[in-house]
């Protein structure tokens, strides 16, 4: 047995598909407490079923009952407007406050990563958006940001991070309208989430790690504001991918001397391919990995181990790094994380 | 913002208890049970002020450890040390008290606050949850007392294991006192570098202390750069590298290209000296991990070399 077969994985594309599809009927009750986020395991599920091409063969609806409109119709359904008790619009994750999302009920407040995993979603089910509250979206983002420059979650308060300010960023990138944040403060607050050893931290002195630095330059990316940033910081690049390839050991690390885990192949992959520098990791070594941690009922886990069965975030961030190479799969955009095709169509019909 | 008040704030809490049990992350379930926890509150004075929410002290005790209860099996739930936070925002950050019982007590809370989340790291070394809210608390209340001892704190976890590099991190915030605009003073850097140095020895291929290292020299590079102290600490720390490279070898019988992150801090120092033999050494370290000793990242230390060696031309 040659070594090249023992590494020589099949890609599993119809395993795959029926997990994702498995998982929009129905989630095991471990997942209970992923009922506030359900919104985003819906565009974990979507965004992987594009990259496999589900979406474009229209006999897949029939084969596995999937209905594009009644998730259209459920998303929008999860739609607040603002009001006086009121202050974030957007979306919540889930109907588990109940059915009333009008002014009456003030605890079911948008969620800014909500509100991002149903814009994405939205748009790679062919929507138009026509129905998404953009201006009320746009000025929440003024009651979400703190004076530091960086973002909550929920009008009512949350704890603040990079991770935020990545989804404020996505969503004015994709509505098309910064009005409603302070760029400067958030460049303030990327930039003091910079670490000693290159990278960036989920909030200031914290410790470098492959999430946060994709939030932190895909934020900057978004903005336009990288080269800039580069310019004025002299070295950082040169640092940043020196910690972003330093975390390969086979699969990706998030952190120094941690352990390798197929979500971070996104979270770094990405982020290198923002900085033109993808092309630095070992793709072979690195696919040899991912592909290991393939299910044989479909999805991914983060390690290849019997412990970890698969779950929707490793699947779709597997997935998505994976859509950067195979030539078969629909690529994700690296700076939103979501349909690359999709959102150029969207964008081309805005204009 | 004003919410609209319950009439029985009481009952209001016991449910999301209750709530709770069945769902520790929802997010709403806990700023709703903050809600009942303030409006059952009772501020010392009545003319207290604070930008912080205030809850009594038996209802900060309780709910912290309603939040530890719950906390237990999701160790990596924001919610949960997102209230714990909630609860001590208010007293952490006025500590500014003459008297010495109230100060007394809020430092006792501190304490045990420090202690459980060093509880959760015995179990998860690494947990990044932990970690932020022991910086938030270090930063907040900014003793000199308690960032001394955190240094100590830091070393049982690097005897413990030298590659926890959250505990490197930690070294680097305690060290700056925090602040980003209080680089590290030259005085004292050659005796960090020491120990630095001396725990790099413990496993040369560890990254965490080359990283630190390089660090450290690099924030002197910025602050005093060519001036002789920073030519000696330079030299010195060059010295002290190629020691623990020759150590290496002579105890294992391995060759000291091996540590790749030992020679990638090397690269790094050989840059910041900038003359021509130093450059012509560092791309030529570049060329061996390329070609040899770290194929994973050939392409990279490829690329490396190419900039060194634009550098020295």
């Amino acid at each position: 047995m040659s070594t090249s077969s023992s590494f020589e994985t099949v890609f599993k594309r119809v395993s795959h598909i029926q997990y994702f599809v498995q998982c929009l009927k129905k989630l095991p009750s471990k997942h209970a407490a992923l009922d506030t986020n359900r919104l985003t395991l819906v565009h974990f599920a979507v965004q992987s079923l594009d990259i496999l091409g589900f979406f474009d063969s229209p006999e897949n609806f029939k084969t596995y009952s999937i209905n594009k409109e009644e998730i259209i119709e459920w998303i929008y359904s999860l739609q607040v407007t603002s009001s006086a008790t009121r202050t974030s619009a957007g979306f919540i994750g889930g109907s588990f406050l109940g059915p009333d999302v009008d002014d009456g009920n003030y605890c079911n407040q948008g969620h800014l990563a909500m509100t991002y995993s149903a814009i994405c979603t939205l748009i790679t089910l062919g929507d138009d958006l026509k129905r998404v509250n953009r201006k009320e979206i746009i000025s929440s983002l003024k009651y979400l940001q703190q004076s530091d420059g960086s973002f909550q979650c929920v009008g009512y308060g949350s704890e603040c991070d990079l991770r935020f300010v990545y989804c404020a960023c996505a969503i004015c990138y994709i509505l098309g309208d910064w009005s409603g944040v302070d760029k400067d403060a958030m460049l303030q607050y990327i930039q003091s989430c910079r670490t000693y050893d290159g990278a960036l931290s989920l909030v200031p002195n914290q410790e470098s790690h492959g999430g946060s630095t994709y939030c932190g330059i895909a934020s900057l990316a978004l903005m336009g504001e990288l080269d800039q940033v580069f310019l004025h910081f002299d070295g950082w690049k040169e640092d940043l991918v020196r910690w972003c390839v330093s975390r390969q050991m086979e699969g990706m690390q998030g952190r120094p001397n941690k352990l390798e885990d197929t979500c971070y192949s996104y979270w770094i992959g990405a982020t290198l391919k923002i900085l033109d520098c993808e092309y630095l990791l070992d793709r072979d070594v690195l696919r040899c990995f991912v592909m290991g941690c393939q299910s044989g009922t479909g999805g991914f886990s983060k390690v290849r181990d019997e412990y970890h069965p698969p779950d929707l975030l490793h699947s779709f961030y597997s997935l998505a790094w994976l859509s950067f190479s195979r030539k078969e799969l629909h690529p994700i955009d690296c700076m939103l994380g979501m349909s690359s095709r999709h959102f150029d169509a969207f964008r081309r019909n805005v204009v | 913002m004003n919410f609209p008040t319950f009439d029985i704030p009481e009952r209001a809490l016991e449910l999301t208890a209750l709530c709770l049990r069945f769902n520790p992350a929802n997010y709403t379930t806990w700023w709703f049970r903050r809600q009942c926890l303030a409006s059952l509150s009772t501020p010392p004075t009545s003319d207290f002020e604070s930008k912080y929410t205030y809850f009594s002290e038996n209802f900060i005790a309780n709910d912290l450890m309603l939040a530890s209860k719950l906390g237990g099996s999701n160790p990596k739930n924001y919610q949960v040390w997102y209230h714990r936070r909630n609860l001590l925002e208010q007293s952490f950050s006025d500590m500014t008290s003459d008297s010495d019982t109230e100060c007394g007590s809020v430092l006792e809370l501190v304490n045990e606050e420090l202690e459980y989340i060093a509880g959760v790291l015995d179990k998860d070394s690494k947990n990044y949850h932990a970690w932020s809210h022991r910086q938030w608390i270090l930063k907040i209340i900014n003793m000199e007392s308690k960032w001394t001892a955190e240094i100590e704190y830091i070393n049982d976890l690097l005897e413990a294991d030298v590659r926890n590099n959250s505990a490197w991190n930690q070294r680097w915030l305690v060290s700056h006192r925090g602040s980003k605009s209080k680089p590290f003073p030259v005085e004292a850097a050659s005796e960090e570098v020491n120990f630095v140095i001396s725990k790099a020895r413990e496993d040369p291929y560890n990254e965490s202390p080359w990283r630190y290292f390089v660090a450290l020299i690099k924030e002197q590079f910025r602050l005093i750069a060519s001036s002789p102290e920073f030519v000696s600490l330079v030299d010195t720390c060059e010295n002290a590298l190629k020691e623990v490279k020759e150590k290496f070898e002579l105890e294992s019988k391995k060759d000291g290209m091996e540590c790749t992150h030992l020679i990638a801090a090397h690269i790094d120092i050989l840059e910041m000296k900038g003359d021509e033999d130093s450059l012509s050494s560092a791309v030529e370290f570049a060329i061996l991990l390329e070609s040899r000793y770290d194929p994973v990242r050939k392409k990279y230390w490829k690329l490396r070399a190419q900039q060194l060696q634009v550098v020295a031309n």
